[in-house]
């Protein structure tokens, strides 16, 4: 089964330079046809070899505040969520809970999330502690939440690696995830 | 046990706490700071026992993830998936590697460093007590070799007594 990840996150967070970081090849847009609220979408899309013979397709999804409509339909048809969180913008815990809001009102079934902290190196003096709340703590699970350097493919493979063994344990073992709480 | 942040997995390599080697980082060969090793600063959450070693028959479950990205390329596959197995389904410690269909020599290194460091925690697993330490357990195969000591007053110990005559 081809997975298909969803990079998610607001401008500047990292999605492009994750998506360079560790695709084969050179990142492309990718049509997405019209989607909800009928506007056409492009994403930006690249190709990971994660050693399991077929390879992983990584979408930049469009930050929601453009594309509200859009972005249900764009996570049902992903397999998992990468969101990245820009550790130096103005409110990034605020960020997450947001994302995470989006994410549970979707009324499909759940995606594994895991969230990448980029730009932790622009705010070394905010701790990631302030991400405590917005992780959930009654989640069914912890929240996987790394700080992670966009730039650097181990960094973002790490992230990406953590997402597809959760979607490998939850078709398997079952488990709705942390998406669907708040 | 403790572990300690000279452990190291099988074939060598860096485990918890100890940086892995990367190209692009100048500061490779530097230790993690141990008080750092998970992203939200959760370790020790409530619950956890780091440093008291576990049996292989008693339920481990995830608490906070550990930092992937410090780890060595090649074994952040394995480590991510002892983890979400862990975390989307608590195992018992020696049939994780049956699930994951991993030795279990690369197994219980990984579990007895996790669970030293706080990100496991032990849960409660419906056997009978037994604090016997993990060092008595063979592992070649993960199965216990030693039954788990019946408590001297339990219904199956007064049941294998009659039994005997």
């Amino acid at each position: 089964m081809q997975e298909r990840v969803l990079l998610a996150g607001r401008a500047g967070a990292g999605k492009s330079a994750a998506i360079k970081a560790v695709s084969a090849i050179a990142p492309t847009l990718t049509d997405a046809g019209h989607v909800a609220g009928g506007a056409a979408l492009e994403l930006e899309t690249g190709v990971m070899d994660i050693g399991r013979g077929a390879p992983l397709m990584l979408y930049g999804a469009p930050s929601p505040e453009r594309f509200d409509a859009a972005w249900e339909e764009l996570v049902d048809r992903c397999t998992g969520v990468l969101l990245l969180v820009d550790h130096s913008a103005a409110g990034p815990a605020e960020a997450l809970r947001g994302y995470r809001k989006l994410l549970a009102r979707r009324r499909g079934a759940p995606r594994p999330l895991v969230v990448g902290v980029t730009h932790t190196d622009i705010a070394p003096h905010r701790p990631m502690t302030i991400y405590r709340a917005a992780a959930g703590r009654d989640d069914v699970y912890p929240l996987p939440l790394f700080a992670m350097d966009a730039r650097k493919p181990l960094d973002v493979r790490a992230g990406v690696l953590t997402l597809v063994a959760l979607l490998e344990m939850q078709r398997r073992f079952g488990g709705a995830g942390t998406l669907d709480r708040d | 046990m403790r572990t300690t942040d000279t452990d190291t997995v099988a074939g060598g390599r860096p485990a918890w706490g100890r940086r892995a080697a990367r190209d692009d980082d100048p500061g490779a060969a530097s230790t993690l700071p141990l008080e750092a090793p998970s992203a939200l600063d959760l370790v020790p959450p409530r619950g956890a026992q780091p440093g008291r070693e576990f049996a292989p028959h008693r339920m481990l479950r995830l608490l906070a993830w550990p930092e992937m990205r410090y780890l060595a390329p090649d074994q952040v596959a394995r480590h991510a998936r002892i983890c979400a197995l862990l975390a989307v389904r608590p195992s018992v410690a020696y049939l994780v590697h049956r699930r994951l269909g991993l030795a279990p020599d690369v197994v219980m290194p990984v579990l007895r460093a996790l669970h030293g460091r706080g990100f496991l925690e032990v849960v409660a697993d419906g056997l009978e007590a037994d604090d016997q330490p993990l060092s008595a357990y063979p592992d070649d195969d993960g199965l216990p070799r030693v039954a788990p000591p019946a408590r001297a007053g339990s219904r199956w110990a007064r049941l294998a007594r009659k039994v005997r005559g």
